[in-house]
């Protein structure tokens, strides 16, 4: 259990310490909101749908969402490179374990994101 | 039995991102390492190899030669009766080749550690190792001590004895895929 949480804590300060991954996570979804939304408002509103950003802003949270657990994935293969992998895999720990702490880890970060481009 | 050998790879195998400490803590809680014995465990092994005042840097800022000295600590936190080094000092400036294979012989000496390494370096298995086995093909061709290989042959060196077991051909093998990616990823390094 030890060594999922580890995982997990490893995950997110990798996330946290990474500042260029989370101007950019967050960059995203704020172009999308700013162009989609302005631009495409109007048109929307004058057919009689309503207001554009509030159909918009669940897909982009989800949007976010998947983005960031996409990134979790290729991470695994950048451990592969940098050869963290090796290092967790020759660990007396349970591949069961390992999958689930880096899961877990990433599925916590990819919650974050998303909470926060949803108070945005 | 993982719980019983180290193991330091060919290359790095750290998490740049996360400090010395961290790193260090993290593999003591991968082994299993109680809570307890990990704080005092840690702080005498990075005073051993030297790395105690830098435990809260990141690793992405550590040169080579500290890097090897982390990983060689790592991989003793768990109390290992065998610790397995592939390679340790390729690539290393010979200050620091020497302070490793100082550590490796205190090692053996203070904590009664069987270490098993791999080396292109003649000089050092001549120096270090108590038994010699000169691999070929994959094949274990020579094995005994560094006397005892240089009589078998009539070699005056080491190397002179290894020349003469595996023949004057350079080596022809192929890299794997992953050393291919590695290799990559160096070049694309060393453009930034």
């Amino acid at each position: 259990m030890n060594a999922v949480f580890i995982l997990w804590l490893r995950q997110l300060k990798r996330y946290s310490r990474s500042r260029a991954r989370m101007i950019g996570s967050l960059g995203q979804p704020v172009l999308f909101l700013l162009a989609l939304g302005f631009g495409l408002g109007p048109t929307f509103a004058r057919a009689g749908r309503g207001d554009y950003v509030q159909f918009l802003a669940p897909g982009i949270v989800t949007m976010g969402i998947l983005f960031t657990a996409v990134f979790s994935g290729i991470e695994i293969i950048w451990d592969r490179q940098f050869g963290f992998l090796k290092e967790t895999l020759v660990a007396p720990v349970s591949r069961l374990k390992i999958v689930l702490g880096r899961t877990l880890g990433s599925a916590t970060v990819a919650l974050i994101q998303g909470s926060i481009v949803f108070l945005v | 039995m993982r719980r019983a050998f180290g193991i330091v790879f060919q290359d790095p195998s750290l998490d740049d991102e996360l400090t010395a400490a961290e790193n260090m803590e993290l593999h003591g809680v991968l082994y299993g390492v109680p809570r307890a014995q990990r704080r005092e465990r840690v702080e005498a092994l990075l005073r051993f190899v030297g790395l105690w005042e830098r435990r809260d840097d990141y690793v992405k800022r550590f040169s080579g030669g500290m890097k090897r000295r982390l990983e060689i600590a790592r991989a003793l936190q768990h109390r290992p009766r065998i610790l397995f080094l592939d390679e340790p000092t390729s690539g290393l400036d010979p200050q620091t080749r020497n302070q490793i294979w100082e550590f490796i012989r205190e090692l053996c000496r203070e904590q009664h550690v069987t270490v098993f390494f791999t080396t292109h370096y003649m000089e050092e298995a001549e120096r270090v190792a108590d038994r010699i086995a000169v691999i070929d093909h994959g094949r274990i061709v020579a094995e005994g001590t560094a006397a005892a290989l240089r009589q078998q042959t009539g070699g005056r060196t080491l190397e002179d004895a290894f020349i003469a077991l595996t023949g004057r051909s350079i080596r022809e093998t192929e890299a794997a895929p992953v050393d291919r990616m590695r290799m990559t990823r160096q070049v694309w390094r060393g453009r930034r």
